[in-house]
Parts: structure tokens; C-alpha cells; sequence
């Protein structure tokens, strides 16, 4: 059983779960020390920019484009974070994990509890119309959709998903963390914009806008569009024109649905050698995965 | 102090209208020369934030999705 599912073995023995859960767990070991880099990096650049562009060292539209470059690049590290994939199940290193998902997340002014909390949902109901709190996003009709539904925010489905799992006391303690973080978060941006409002325009809340419609087009939308409910139904293979380097790989993201606990950049050898397992349970667009993942832009135009 | 944040909470796209909308507001009206001369600049920014976060709060989102 895993995630209450059952996993029929409609497959020849070779392609086992218990084969295919022995390689993945080959690429779930390292130390995730790259992307601890990313995320605390992109958040000290970030905090950088607010006395640069106050003494006019550069520009504020310079500020926005690091901004919002940071802003893109500000997800993904809090997401390991989320899975533990920096403690590792170690209990000695769990302040890692908040500390890194929380500290990254300044710059998307996101609360890394109700984060935690609603993706660890996600993962558990993927293309649920009910349970899923990321269904909204990953089902869009089109990008521009997904766009409007980012930017009318998050709230509203994260309060229904907080309703659904009134029972859940873990998820319930977890988003009441997260709710006393995202108050404190809108009292600093409601004071902010008071005294710097251009400023709080340019470097806060444009462009945590824009790395939240990124995330979401990427790590949503993409990978989940047209899929179904079901281990290896629910998350595809897709390829597009954008070399994978700027979008974070989510190419490769249906792996991290089955085996979230290797790490990011540990994906593209882990695919290399569940290619074949990927194949004989049916997961969407496995075929077309190339021989060479590592290093494989996977452009296709 | 819970029953007061809920009270806060209840309108916070109010609040997000008049305070920062309305701040975003009067900070590029008072850039435009255009609108230099129109009296109750302020006045008129943080309002027109308070409408925007009204319409918002009595529709229930932002935007039209």
C-alpha cells in the first residue's frame, strides 16, 4: 500500500514495486547541499536589494527583475524542505528543513507550514476534485486561467482545504503555525507599502506574483495537465520549447510524485534507470522519455 | 485578541484595499504631473483603494475567474 492506495502488480515481477522503490532509494541519500545554496542565496540577495535601491545604488526596475528572479527561484528549495529531503529522517537536523523552507519563502511572502501541510496533501490526493488543494491549479482550462486564479490568490482554497481536513489534527496544527506566519507576513507588507510603497510594489509584491504564476504554471499545471487519479496516472512526462534549466526540470516532476525523497537534482540518473519501470506501469508520456536525461535540455519545439 | 484578528481577517480585503492599494495609489499619483494640480490627492488615492477593496470584499476575490 502506499499512500492508501494499492499497488496491483499488473506488472512482471522485473518491474516490481519493491524493485523500483530499491532504485529510488539508491538517489535518496544525498545532502541536498545545492539547493540549501539556492534558497538561502536567492532570499539574501533579495533582502540585499532593499538598501541597494534605497541609496540609489541601482535602480528600482533593476530591483524588480532580481526580484523576481529571486522570487522564481524561491519555491523549489522550501519544497525539498517540505518532503524532509534535508534531515532525511535524521530528528538531529529537523530545524534544516523549517529553517530552509521557512527562510526561502520571504520572498514569495508564503507561510512554509500551510505549504507543508497542503502539499503533503497534494501529494495525497493528486487530481482529487475535492481533496486535492492544488486541483484549482493543476486542472486549469488553459494558462491564462491558471494566470487569473494565481493572482486572485491562495486563500480561499487554502481555507477550504483547512474545512476538509478539520479532522486531521496535524494538518490542522501545521496550518494554524502557518496562519500566525502569514499574518505577521501582511502586517510587515501593510507597513512597508506605507512607508516605501513603490518600493514595496517593485521588490515584494510584483514580484512574489510573478514567481507564485512561475510556480504554479511549472510545478502545477504542467506536470498534472490532463493526467488522471492513480500512482502512475497522475503526473506526466511533457516537453516544451523552454530548455529545462529555466523551468526547474518540472519536466521531470511525475518521479518526484512517485519517490519524493530523492533529491532534485539526483532526478535525472533516478529516471535513467526507472526508464523501463516508468514504461511497464504506464505513466503518461514515458515513452518519449529520452536514454540521456542528465544534461538533456529536453527542448522539444 | 483571537476574536479581534478574526474581526481583521473578516475584511482583509478591505484592509488590503484602503492600506495597500491605496498607499500604491497615492505614491504614483503624487509622481504624475498630470494630477498635480487636482486637490485631495491622498484623499482621493486611499479611496479609491477603499472602493476597489470594497467591490472586491462584497464579490469574494479579486478578479474575474
Amino acid at each position: 500500500m502506499v499512500m492508501g492506495v494499492e499497488i496491483r502488480d499488473a506488472v512482471s515481477e522485473e518491474f516490481s514495486f519493491e524493485n523500483e522503490k530499491a532504485i529510488a532509494k539508491k538517489y535518496a541519500q544525498r545532502f541536498q547541499w545545492e539547493m540549501i545554496l539556492i534558497g538561502i542565496g536567492q532570499a539574501c540577495v533579495w533582502l540585499s536589494l532593499w538598501p541597494l535601491v534605497m541609496y540609489e545604488i541601482i535602480p528600482l526596475w533593476i530591483g524588480f527583475i532580481i526580484a523576481s528572479t529571486c522570487a522564481c527561484m524561491a519555491y523549489l528549495p522550501s519544497h525539498e524542505a517540505q518532503h524532509g529531503n534535508y534531515s532525511r529522517g535524521n530528528p538531529k537536523k529537523r530545524w534544516l528543513d523549517s529553517f530552509v523552507g521557512n527562510f526561502t519563502l520571504i520572498t514569495l511572502i508564503y507561510p512554509y507550514e500551510i505549504l507543508r501541510v497542503t502539499h503533503m496533501k497534494h501529494h495525497a490526493y493528486t487530481n482529487h476534485d475535492d481533496k486535492d488543494p492544488d486541483f484549482l491549479t493543476s486542472n486549469a482550462k488553459s494558462v491564462v486561467e491558471l494566470i487569473l486564479v494565481s493572482l486572485n490568490g491562495a486563500s480561499t482554497e487554502y481555507e477550504k482545504a483547512k474545512e476538509i481536513y478539520s479532522n486531521d489534527v496535524a494538518f490542522q496544527k501545521g496550518f494554524e503555525k502557518g496562519t500566525k506566519v502569514a499574518l505577521a507576513y501582511r502586517a510587515i507588507l501593510m507597513l512597508l507599502v506605507f512607508v516605501f510603497p513603490l518600493q514595496t510594489l517593485f521588490l515584494w509584491w510584483l514580484p512574489a506574483k510573478i514567481g507564485t504564476v512561475y510556480t504554479q504554471i511549472f510545478f502545477s499545471y504542467y506536470p498534472h495537465i490532463g493526467t488522471e487519479v492513480g500512482r502512475y496516472k497522475d503526473t506526466r512526462f511533457w516537453q516544451h520549447w523552454m530548455p529545462r534549466y529555466l523551468n526547474h526540470s518540472m519536466q521531470l516532476h511525475f518521479v518526484h510524485h512517485l519517490h519524493p525523497n530523492i533529491g532534485h537534482y539526483d532526478e535525472p540518473k533516478a529516471i535513467e534507470e526507472l526508464k523501463p519501470f516508468l514504461i511497464a506501469r504506464g505513466v503518461p508520456g514515458a515513452e518519449e522519455i529520452p536514454d540521456r536525461v542528465t544534461y538533456n535540455p529536453l527542448v522539444k519545439i | 485578541m483571537e476574536k479581534f484578528l478574526e474581526n481583521i481577517l473578516a475584511y482583509n480585503k478591505i484592509w488590503f484595499g484602503i492600506i495597500f492599494i491605496g498607499s500604491i495609489l497615492n505614491a504614483v499619483s503624487q509622481e504624475l504631473l498630470i494630477l498635480s494640480e487636482v486637490p485631495y490627492l491622498s484623499s482621493i488615492s486611499f479611496l479609491l483603494g477603499l472602493v476597489i477593496g470594497l467591490v472586491a470584499h462584497i464579490r469574494g476575490k479579486w478578479l474575474w475567474v
